[in-house]
C-alpha cells in the first residue's frame, strides 16, 4: 500500500510540469508584454530585468537563477545586448530546456534585420556592438516580426493552444497596424530633423521615421563624456541647427541638462522598454510616449 | 612567363584570404574558376578567447628580505602570495582564456595562468547541460565552490590581494582541485544551490597526497581521493537589497612537509586529518543600474589534529585555528569604486602532546582601495595595507595595480 501511495506521488511530481501553464523567462520588459499579450492566461512570464535599468549593465542576482531554473522557454533580445549578465545566468541555472540550441531558447536578434553592422570594429570605438546596433526593438515595424515569432515559438512549446495563440496576435497585429499609421502621420513632419542622443538607443527608431542622429553625448558606447567633447557637441548643435537631445532613464542627466542650458534647445526625457517611465505600462504607450515627445 | 604570373596571382589571392577571411566572399565574381582557400576554414568554431594582464607597482615601507621575514606565521606556515610579491614593478600574472559548448551536453572552459617563466593549467573542466531536476556536474580541475571568494579568479576581486585567513588556511591560489563536482539547485522561488566536490586533495596548506619520508618514517603517496566538500548556498531579495548567504565544509587527509624560511630551524611533517568549516554573507544594495553598496564577510574555522614528525622524534598535535575578513564595497559610478576591508585571525591553538605551544592569535590587516576604471576592459587601482600579520613590526604597503583585459567580454556571476 505503502509503495503504491509512494510511486503514485513520485509520479505526480513528474508530470506536474505537464498541468502547468508554459512557464517564460525573458530577458526586458517588452518581451514580456508582448508575451503576455498572445499568450494571456495560458502562459507564466517573468522578466529578469527592469525597464528602469540600463540594459547592458543587469546584475545577474541568484535569485534570477532560480527562475531560469523552471523555465520553458527563455526569449532574449540578443545582439550582444545581454552579453554581461545572461551566461553567468544560464550557466548556474541547471537547465536544459532553455540552453541555447535547444527548443526553449530564443534570440529575437537572430531574426531581424540589425543596423549599423560594422565591418571594421574595434573596442577603440568604445564597448561596440559588432552585429548591429541591437536596440531593435525600438523600430515598431519589428514588433510585428517579434510577435509573430513569439506565437510561433508558443504553439511549438503548446501546440494545443495554438489557434488561441495565433488568434490573439491577429488581434494585436491589427491594433498595431492602425496604431502605425497613426505614428506615422505624427512623425511626418519630424523628418529630417537633427537629434542629439545620449547613446545609439533611438537609431532604429530614428531612421524609421527619417530623423538624423548627429552625436551622443557620451564619448563612445560606454564611455563617459569628456568636458572637451562636450564642448564639441554644442558647437555642433549651433552649426548644424540640432533640434533636440534624446535622453534615456538609466544614464546621469547632468550632461545633457548641461548641453541643453548651454545650447538652448530642449532635452527629453524617453523611455526605451516597457517599465521604464511609470506611465509606461505596455509596448503601445512605450510608442505613444515617444511619438508624442519627438514630433512635438 | 604566364605560369610565373599565375603562381604569383595564385600567392597574392591567397595572401589576401589570410589577411581578411571576409575578403574571399566580396571578390568572388560570378564564373571565377578559382576555389577560396578556406573550404575547409573553421574559424566561425573558435572558442572565446580572452586574455588579462595583471601588473603593479609596490611601495612597502620594508626592504623585501625584511617583509618576507614577516610572512612567516607559526602555525601557518609562509603566507605566499603571487600578487605584488616584490617591492617596485611586478608582472603579477597573464591570464589566457578559452571557453565554448563541446556539443549539446557540456560545456568547456579552460584557463592558462602565465607568470614571467612559467605556463599553468588554473582550470580546465566541463560543465553539463543537459542533466534534468537541476542538476549538474563539473569535471576537470577548478577552483573549489567552497566558500564565497574561493571560486572568484583573482582579478575579479575587489582588492588587490587575497584575504589573509584564505592565503593561510587555503594558499595563494585557494582550493584549486582535480575532481568532481555535483550541483543542484532546488526548484524554489528563492534560490538555494546545494552541492559536493570530490578532490585530490593536493591543497598544500591544508591537505596533500604526496608521501615523504623523515627520520626513520616513511609515508607512501595517497592515491584515492583525500579530499570531500560540501556547501549550502541561498539568495533572496527584499527589494534593492540582495542576500547571499552559505555555509561550506571541506574534509580530507592531511600530508605536509614543511620546511620553514627561518635559519635553524629543523623540517617537520604533517600527517592527519583537517576539517574546515566556512560561513559566508553577502548584502549588496543596488542604487542604480551602475553603483550599489555591498558588504561581504566570511568566516573560516579550521582543525587540523594528527602526527607531527621531526628528524628523530614524533608527537601528536591538533591546530584549531580560525580567522575572517569582512569589505564594505561603495560602486560610485561605473568608473569609480572604493573599498575597506578588515582581516582578522583570532583563533590560533596549537597543541602537541597536549602541550599548548606559543603562538600569535590575533593576526590583522586594514586595507583601503580605489579604483578607476577608463571601461570595462581596463582598471587602476590604489590600494593601502597597514599589515599587523607579524608580531614583529607592522607593515604599510603601497601599490598600483594595473588591470587590463582584451577579447571576448566576460561576465560574472553576482
Amino acid at each position: 500500500m505503502k509503495k503504491i501511495a509512494f510511486s503514485i506521488l513520485i509520479s505526480l511530481f513528474f508530470s506536474l510540469p505537464a498541468f502547468s501553464k508554459t512557464n517564460v523567462v525573458v530577458s526586458y520588459q517588452y518581451i514580456e508584454d508582448i508575451l503576455n499579450k498572445i499568450g494571456k492566461d495560458k502562459i507564466i512570464v517573468f522578466s529578469l530585468s527592469k525597464g528602469t535599468s540600463d540594459p547592458h549593465f543587469i546584475v545577474p542576482k541568484p535569485s534570477l537563477i532560480s527562475k531560469a531554473r523552471n523555465a520553458d522557454l527563455l526569449v532574449i533580445n540578443g545582439g550582444e545586448l545581454e552579453i554581461g549578465w545572461i551566461p553567468p545566468i544560464l550557466n548556474q541555472a541547471n537547465n536544459p530546456n532553455i540552453q541555447s540550441g535547444s527548443k526553449g531558447f530564443l534570440d529575437l536578434s537572430n531574426h531581424i534585420k540589425l543596423i549599423e553592422k560594422m565591418e571594421n570594429f574595434s573596442r577603440a570605438y568604445g564597448d561596440v556592438h559588432p552585429n548591429g546596433n541591437p536596440h531593435f526593438i525600438l523600430n515598431p515595424d519589428n514588433v510585428i516580426i517579434i510577435s509573430k515569432l513569439l506565437t510561433e515559438k508558443l504553439s511549438e512549446l503548446d501546440p494545443i493552444n495554438k489557434d488561441f495563440y495565433k488568434k490573439n496576435n491577429l488581434d494585436f497585429t491589427k491594433k498595431w497596424n492602425e496604431k502605425l499609421s497613426i505614428w506615422s502621420n505624427k512623425m511626418k513632419n519630424s523628418k529630417g530633423k537633427k537629434v542629439i542622443q545620449y547613446h545609439k538607443l533611438y537609431n532604429h527608431f530614428l531612421e524609421k521615421y527619417g530623423l538624423k542622429s548627429i552625436n551622443t553625448i557620451e564619448l563612445l558606447p560606454g564611455i563617459n563624456p569628456t568636458p572637451k567633447h562636450i564642448s564639441d557637441v554644442i558647437k555642433q548643435i549651433k552649426d548644424e541647427n540640432v533640434k533636440i537631445i534624446l535622453q534615456d532613464v538609466y544614464h546621469n542627466q547632468n550632461s545633457s541638462k548641461l548641453v541643453s542650458d548651454k545650447s538652448g534647445i530642449p532635452y527629453i526625457l524617453l523611455p526605451h522598454d516597457v517599465g521604464s517611465l511609470s506611465n509606461i505600462t505596455d509596448i503601445f504607450s512605450l510608442f505613444d510616449n515617444i511619438v508624442d515627445k519627438i514630433s512635438k | 612567363m604566364k605560369k610565373i604570373e599565375k603562381i604569383y596571382l595564385l600567392t597574392s589571392i591567397f595572401l589576401l584570404i589570410s589577411f581578411s577571411s571576409f575578403a574571399e566572399e566580396k571578390n568572388k565574381k560570378e564564373g571565377d574558376l578559382i576555389e577560396p582557400i578556406s573550404n575547409f576554414s573553421q574559424f566561425k568554431f573558435i572558442p572565446d578567447i580572452s586574455v588579462i594582464l595583471d601588473g603593479s607597482y609596490v611601495f612597502r615601507d620594508k626592504k623585501i628580505e625584511d617583509f618576507n621575514k614577516t610572512r612567516d606565521v607559526k602555525g601557518f606556515g609562509l603566507l605566499d602570495n603571487y600578487i605584488n610579491k616584490n617591492n617596485g614593478f611586478n608582472l603579477n600574472y597573464s591570464e589566457l582564456a578559452f571557453s565554448s559548448v563541446v556539443d549539446p551536453f557540456f560545456d568547456f572552459f579552460t584557463n592558462f595562468h602565465l607568470s614571467e617563466n612559467e605556463f599553468e593549467i588554473e582550470e580546465a573542466f566541463i560543465n553539463t547541460r543537459f542533466l534534468p531536476f537541476g542538476l549538474r556536474f563539473k569535471v576537470g580541475k577548478f577552483l573549489s565552490n567552497f566558500g564565497r571568494i574561493n571560486s572568484q579568479h583573482a582579478h575579479y576581486w575587489d582588492f588587490n590581494d587575497q584575504p589573509l585567513v584564505y592565503g593561510l588556511t587555503l594558499s595563494e591560489h585557494g582550493l584549486l582541485e582535480k575532481g568532481i563536482q555535483l550541483n543542484w539547485l532546488a526548484p524554489f522561488d528563492f534560490y538555494l544551490a546545494l552541492g559536493s566536490e570530490v578532490f585530490i586533495g593536493e591543497n598544500e596548506k591544508s591537505f596533500g597526497n604526496k608521501g615523504f619520508v623523515i627520520g626513520k618514517n616513511t609515508f607512501e603517496d595517497i592515491n584515492l581521493p583525500n579530499l570531500v566538500t560540501g556547501f549550502a548556498k541561498t539568495s533572496f531579495d527584499i527589494g534593492e537589497l540582495t542576500f547571499l548567504g552559505g555555509v561550506s565544509y571541506a574534509q580530507g587527509g592531511t600530508r605536509i612537509l614543511e620546511q620553514s624560511n627561518e635559519e635553524n630551524s629543523e623540517t617537520t611533517a604533517l600527517s592527519g586529518i583537517n576539517k574546515i568549516f566556512g560561513a559566508d554573507l553577502t548584502l549588496k544594495y543596488q542604487l542604480d543600474s551602475y553603483s550599489y553598496l555591498s558588504l561581504q564577510s566570511e568566516l573560516i574555522k579550521r582543525n587540523m589534529s594528527g602526527d607531527l614528525y621531526k628528524k628523530d622524534t614524533s608527537s601528536s598535535f591538533s591546530k584549531n585555528q580560525s580567522g575572517l575578513y569582512s569589505n564594505l564595497i561603495y560602486k560610485v559610478s561605473n568608473q569609480w569604486k572604493l573599498g575597506l576591508r578588515y582581516d582578522l585571525i583570532f583563533e590560533n591553538n596549537l597543541l602537541e602532546d597536549s602541550k599548548k605551544i606559543e603562538s600569535n592569535s590575533n593576526l590583522s590587516r586594514y586595507s583601503a582601495m580605489i579604483e578607476y576604471n577608463t571601461s570595462e576592459f581596463s582598471r587602476f587601482r590604489f590600494q593601502y595595507n597597514h599589515d599587523r600579520v607579524s608580531s614583529l613590526e607592522p607593515v604599510n604597503e603601497f601599490m598600483l595595480n594595473m588591470n587590463i583585459s582584451i577579447g571576448a567580454h566576460g561576465a560574472h556571476a553576482f
